[in-house]
Formats: C-alpha cells, structure tokens, sequence
C-alpha cells in the first residue's frame, strides 16, 4: 500500500491520458507534458499552444 | 523494493521516565513487538524516544501547558542536558539523538526512523475535529496542488480568451460599423456591402495621390517663393539709392576737409603732435622747441592746436568716406544676389510645374515666370488667381488621402478582429473541454483515493464490529468548502455523523481505524507504526477482534510497537490465547522508580515458566506441579469447551482437573488428533505428522492426583511418591501442550475449514470439529 508517487504525478498522467485520447493533447509530448502538469507549471499559453497544435493535427488529414 | 533495516534495540539515558539507562532489545525476526506495562511503568517513555528521533518532539507533553520551555522536561527529572540520550540500532546503523547545552537536538548516525505514532488521546482527534482539520490529516495523499496550480492556469486561460472573444467581437462589430457609415457618406453603391465596397476602394489604384499631393505642395512653395521677389528687389534697390547718396555725400565732405590744409600738413601732424605735447607740458616756454627762437612763440601753441583740428576733421572725413563706399558695394552685391536667386526661383517654379503630370482641372501657368524681374509684377497679376486654387486642390487630395487610410485602418481591423474570432471560436470550445476533463479526472482521483480510505477504514472496522463496517463509513470532499472532509455512516438505517449516535468505544475504534488506514497507505513498510495504550476506553467485547486487526495491519509496517496497560492482553498472551499470524515479541515493564528507571521483567508464557522450572536443578517439584496443573486444567477447560464436553455446573468455583479430565469421554479421546504442520506452507500438503491425543490423556488421567498430592495441597500422600512422579506428570502436561499448542501461532480456535480447528499459522489442525455423538 506504499504509495511512491506523488498525487499531482499521478493525476496528471491520467489527465493527459484523457485529453490525448479527446484529441486535446498530442501523444508524442505526453511525458513531458505530465512532467510540466505535474509540477504546476503548465501555464495558460502553454495549455492554449498544445491544445491549438493538438486540435490542427486532429484536424488535419 | 530494499527491505528496510530491522530494529536491533532502543537504549535510553535519561531521557523522559528512564532515569538510568534502559535498553530494549528487539528480538530478531519479529516486527511486532507488544508492551505491557501498569500505568506509570515507562511504556510512553518508549514511544517519546521514536518520537524524538523521528519528529524531534515528545508528543507525550503537548498540550500539557508546560510553554516554550518544554524541551527542558525532555531529560530525568535531576538529569543534565549532556545526560541525555538515545540510540536507535538497526541492521543498518545506529541513529542517536542527544540535546545540546541550549536544548536543541543533535541527531547523529543513520537516518531518523519514520514513524506514525498514536496516542490514546489523540485517537478521536480525526473524528471529533473539524472537517478542514480531518482534510489536513489526509492531504497528503490527496495534495493536488501543483496539479491545481496548471488546470487554475488552464481555467485563466480560458476566462482570459473568452474575455477576448468578447472583445474581438465588439471590436468587429465597431469596425463594421465605421465601414458602414462610409459606405453610406459614399451613396451605398448597389450590389455591395460595407465590406466588398471598402475593399474594392482600397483596391483602386492610389499611387498618383501622394504624388499629387507632394507635387502641388512644391509649386505652392515655388509661386510663394516667386510671389515675395518684386518687394525683395525694391527693398535691395532702394537700399541701393540710400548707400549711392551717402557715398556721394562723403565723398564732398572729404574735399571740404582737404580744402583747409595744406599739402604737407599731414607730413607734419607728427611733429605737430610732439610740439603740441611739449607746449601742454611747458606753458611758460619762451623759445620754439624746434627752432629756439622766440620770435613767434607768443600764439604759438593756438596756432599749433588749430592746425591739428583741420587734419582731425580731414582723417573723420576720410574714414566716412571709406565706410560710405564699403555699405555702397554691399547694396550693390546684395541686389545682385536678390537678381540671381529671382532667377534660380524661377527655374525651381518652372521645374515644379514640368515634373508632375497634373491632373485635370489644376490651373496651372500658361507661360513660365519672366527671368526679367521687372516683368514679375505684370506675370504675377495674371497666374495669381490660379495659384490660389492650388491650396484648395491640395486640401482635397489630403483629406481623400486620409480617408482612404481610415478606411484601410477599418478594413484592417475589421479582417483582424474576424479572424480572431473566427479563431477564438475554435479554440474556447477546446479549452473548456480540456478543462471538463481536467476538472472530472481530479474529482474522480480524489474521490477515489477518498474512497479508497473510507473503504479500509470501513473493512477494518468490520473486523472489529462485524456487520457494522463495511459500506457504513464515508468520507466525502465538502463539495461547498474546499479542504474540507466529512465523516459519515450509517446509524440503524440513517445516515448521520457517528459522533452524533456512536458509543465511545465506537468511536475510538473508529478513530484507531482511521489512523491505521492512513498510516498504511504512506510507506508502511519504511514506517515504525507505535500505538501507544490506544485500546483503553474499547469495552471487552471488541478488545479481542481490535487486537486481531492490529496484529493484522501491523504486518505490513516496518515495525510496530503496541503499548498497553490491559492486563487481559497480557494474561492471554501468557496462555498463548492471542498469537497473530506473526511472530511478537512481548516485553512486560514493571513498578518504575526514580533510581531503577524503567524495568523489564520477564514475561515468558505460562509453559515456557513450566519449562524453566523443569529446568532448575534442584527442582522445585511442589512449583513444577502447580504450574503443569493450572496448565493441564487450561488446556482441558479449552478442549471441553471447543466439544462443548458436559461439566458438573456449580455456582462460582472454578472447575477442577477431576471435573475435566472424565468430561472427555472415551468416544471423543478416540478421536482427537493432532496434525503437526510447522514449517508447511501449502494447506493441502501432508502433515509432518499425526498425534493421537488419547494416549496422552489417559495418561494423565492416571497420574493426574500428583498434581493435588505435590502440588496444590499438604498431603501425606505425597511422601510416598518421588519427585519423577511430579516431573512425569509435569512432562506429560507439556507433551499434550506442545502438541496442542504453536508456541508462534497458538491454540487451534478457528473452525472455517468446516471440518477441523485450526491456529492462525495452520500450523496445528485439531481433529474432529465436533465432539462424536
């Protein structure tokens, strides 16, 4: 029951999980974007640039 | 995962109730250690030594009003600070703790051990504070913070953008505006909107304006330049006159000036001057300086002085002359200038009229301007009126210049605020979806790790209080107060907060739950987990299955001390009645005093003191007996009570070996077996052997009076027996003791196999279940 990762970690690899699979994250930056998540530093205009850049690549064919 | 170093021993100095010191040896292999001790007998003193290693505090003294200065209550009451100290050993090193002069704590050797520590104070702490306190005690399983600091930055963002939608909308619905109020001051040309109209103007040709503008700019300047020409030359030739005049005028004045002096008298101003000098110095002279005579020298002086006058008044009109011919040549020059730029004016007007092809309806001059100024006036007459359209035209080539850039700035503004828009629009739907999903993902991880705790807390409280556990615990986030946590059950069908229908015992049981659940979720096995005398307000009913679950939970910690003054805890250890699944190490403290400390006694179980006493030599055979004999009647009152054998029922008095030993009937000593399966791991692998219970009975049952002859009562009796009587019947008690009994894992009392009994370790399987009709 020892719980070795911290709560932000672990709830931020599930909601990047969730959003590349709603197609708002790109899957190939996953890992940092669960670090940046994670660590409370993920700012506004980093959320807009990866969702606008996530939406193009769903978009485009 | 690295196991965690094992505890090796506790030595204390005094420190707290350890006056000299004390050491606790931690048996190896066992990681529960139990100690029991009376109020008063050093059981906190060993928990405050783990706390101060570990938090640098003595928990024990908090709240108790002693201030600032409490550290100084740390050491043996007469001790001094340098007395003091602490020493953890472990298979990994020692960690030792001291205090300094000043009180502070020097910890030196291995790392602090980790430790979560309850005391029965504190054990309704998390149930009876206030919800923000209980979300303080388990934040640290649920501390999102970093994750809440991006998703807030992702809601801004949102709020932010949004805020910009609704800008960028005003903004295009202003610039939309303006272009509509063009169109219209334009007579809203059919079969275009604002839009289209704008954007076909802007897309008519407009070089030539600027072209136009700095043209017509130019000759504006140009005919202002010619224009000012007629009054320069009058001012030049006017001047000219002046300085003609006054040059003839000097000129005469200086023929006027020549006429009153000699030829030579300028030759002479010289010696004049000198003469003059000397005749001033010498008024009574009576001969001539230059001649020596005195003939003449009667007036000499005036006539000197006179003479000079006149050639003062020459040199003045000479001088005059000079600068009146010098001004002469000057307004000559200056005209001439004025001719010359006249003509470069000319040419730049003639120049700034043929460089531009000018637009129709621009009045320009028919000829170029005359090179012979005095023409001017008349050419001047003739183009002035044109030349005066010229401000007008250019006044209106600026303002349609202007207001094609306001309306390129419209256009502009118009197209930008609609993209951004039309951006905007896209965008602001994703991000509030990111953030839904952000938000659902958080209330699901905290709600489930919630949920994760309330369910432990509730399947431990099950053990305790079956039927009363499981699914009636809840511990739910205030969704109106953030940091907040609500304590729930299930109160005879009602939801309510069980402080509010709780028993005390319910509740300290549910507080010790609480602790444990959370303490085993944060890295148990690097955790020393204390309890210390946490079972004291737990009625007797539940004592047992609170032991039980400890004994359980304790499993998975690094180590756990459990203190207790419940002398019924101690006495069933004793007899082997409570062996957990583990191996425990139990420790008995007894009376303490200020120059002894804390004391250890021992507290071997009942048949490891009849194993001790067999081993003395001499024997003590009245002590061997009586201890195999209440030894024989607690095995015997266990198996007729597992059978549920008939016994004589009196009032009071406890039964006796005579009672017990013929309520086992032949049918059922028959029958009882004792599969031994130490060391068996597999539940359906072979004993490693089978022992039939009946030889032993029976013969205890023949020499069973050695116990009352040797060593219960005076007896003649007993004269004719020998001390091997007394030893036999002692060996044989320990035989069916042995066989009976795991001194690790204990009596065989659990029957869910259906179809024997069982210790906690399978280690004894007693057969049958039931007592054969």
């Amino acid at each position: 029951m020892t719980d070795e990762a911290a709560p932000s970690a672990k709830l931020a690899a599930l909601t990047v999980d969730r959003l590349i699979a709603a197609g708002l994250m790109r899957a190939d930056k996953r890992d940092a974007l669960v670090t940046k998540i994670a660590a409370g530093t993920m700012s506004g205009a980093d959320w807009k640039l990866e969702i606008d850049l996530a939406s193009a690549k769903e978009a485009s064919p | 995962m690295i196991a965690p170093a094992s505890l090796k021993s506790l030595t204390l100095t005094a420190f707290r109730g350890s006056a000299g010191t004390f050491k606790l040896d931690f048996e190896k292999g066992k990681k529960l250690t139990l100690i029991y001790g009376e109020n008063g007998t050093g059981k906190t003193t060993i928990c405050d030594a783990f706390e101060f290693l570990a938090k640098d505090n003595v928990g024990s003294l908090d709240s108790k009003g002693l201030g600032a200065g409490v550290r100084k209550y740390w050491k043996t009451v007469g001790k001094a600070a340098q007395d003091f100290a602490v020493e953890l050993a472990t298979s990994e090193g020692n960690c030792s703790g001291k205090l300094a002069g000043n009180m502070t704590t020097v910890l030196s050797g291995a790392t602090a051990p980790r430790v979560e520590l309850l005391r029965q104070r504190q054990i309704l702490e998390l149930i009876e504070t206030q919800p923000a306190k209980r979300y303080e005690a388990i934040k640290r399983f649920i501390d999102i913070d970093a994750f809440e600091r991006s998703e807030e930055a992702l809601r801004q963002q949102g709020k932010a953008l949004s805020g910009e939608h609704v800008s960028a909308k005003q903004a295009e619905a202003q610039s939309l505006e303006e272009l509509q109020s063009s169109y219209e001051a334009a007579g809203s040309p059919p079969g275009l909107n604002a839009v289209y109209w704008a954007k076909q103007k802007l897309a008519e040709p407009t070089t030539g304006l600027e072209a136009d503008i700095a043209a017509i700019g130019k000759l504006r300047t140009a005919f202002d330049a010619i224009k000012a020409y007629p009054e320069k030359l009058q001012t030049k030739r006017d001047a000219l006159t002046t300085a003609q005049t006054a040059a003839d005028a000097a000129d005469q004045a200086q023929l006027d000036a020549m006429a009153t002096v000699d030829a030579e008298a300028a030759e002479r101003e010289s010696i004049l001057t000198a003469g003059k000098t000397y005749l001033d110095a010498h008024a009574d002279t009576e001969t001539c300086p230059l001649c020596e005579s005195s003939d003449k020298i009667g007036g000499l002086a005036q006539a000197v002085e006179k003479t000079l006058g006149q050639l003062g008044a020459l040199t003045s009109a000479n001088a005059k002359k000079r600068q009146a011919h010098t001004a002469l040549n000057a307004a000559k020059t200056a005209l001439q200038q004025v001719e010359a730029d006249y003509g470069k004016a000319v040419t730049a007007l003639s120049a700034a009229q043929a460089a531009h092809q000018w637009k129709a309806g621009v009045q320009l001059p028919a000829i170029a301007a005359p090179t012979d100024p005095t023409a001017l006036p008349g050419w001047l007459t003739a183009n002035e009126a044109a030349a005066a359209t010229w401000a007008e035209v250019e006044a209106g080539w600026r303002d349609e210049s202007k207001f094609l850039a306001q309306l390129k700035s419209a256009i502009d503004r118009y197209d930008t605020n609609a993209a951004r828009v039309v951006e905007l629009s896209a965008l602001i739907p994703n991000l509030e979806k990111a953030l839904a999903e952000c938000v659902e993902e958080r209330q699901k991880f905290t709600d489930g790790i919630i949920g994760d705790i309330a369910k432990e807390v509730g399947k431990l409280y099950e053990k305790v209080h079956p039927g009363e556990g499981l699914d009636k615990i809840a511990l739910e986030l205030d969704p109106a107060r953030r940091a907040s946590l609500n304590l729930g059950a299930t109160f005879e069908g009602h939801d309510a907060p069980p402080q509010a229908y709780f028993s005390q015992s319910h509740l300290d049981t549910l507080g010790l739950c609480v602790f444990l659940s959370l303490a085993a979720r944060d890295r148990a096995a690097e955790t020393v987990l204390i309890l210390d005398d946490v079972l004291g307000s737990v009625d007797e009913p539940h004592v047992k299955r609170v032991i039980e679950m400890i004994y359980e939970v304790s499993a998975a910690f690094r180590h756990t001390l459990v203190t207790t003054h419940y002398r019924p805890w101690r006495e069933k250890y004793r007899w082997g009645w409570l062996q957990p699944d583990q191996p425990c190490q139990f420790v008995e403290l007894t009376g303490w005093a200020i120059d002894d400390g804390i004391r250890v006694i021992s507290s071997l179980p009942e048949v490891e003191r009849l194993r001790t006493l067999l081993g003395e030599s001499p024997t003590d055979i009245q002590s061997v007996c009586s201890k195999a004999g209440v030894i024989l009647e607690a095995t015997l009152d266990y198996l007729t009570q597992k059978y549920e054998c008939p016994v004589p029922r009196r009032l009071g008095a406890a039964y006796t070996l005579g009672d017990l030993l013929p309520a086992i009937s032949s049918k059922l000593r028959e029958a009882l077996k004792v599969e031994m399966r130490d060391g068996i791991s597999d539940p359906a692998a072979l004993p490693t052997s089978t022992i039939a219970l009946k030889p032993i009975l029976e013969e205890l049952s023949r020499i069973a009076q050695v116990r009352n002859a040797l060593g219960a009562h005076f007896k003649e009796v007993s004269f004719a027996l020998l001390d091997t009587d007394g030893i036999g019947f002692a060996k044989q008690v320990l035989e069916l003791v042995d066989t009976l009994v795991c001194p690790e894992h204990g009596w065989p009392s659990n029957d869910k196999s259906g179809s024997y009994w069982r210790n906690s370790g399978d280690t004894r399987r007693l057969h049958p279940l039931k007592r054969p009709a």
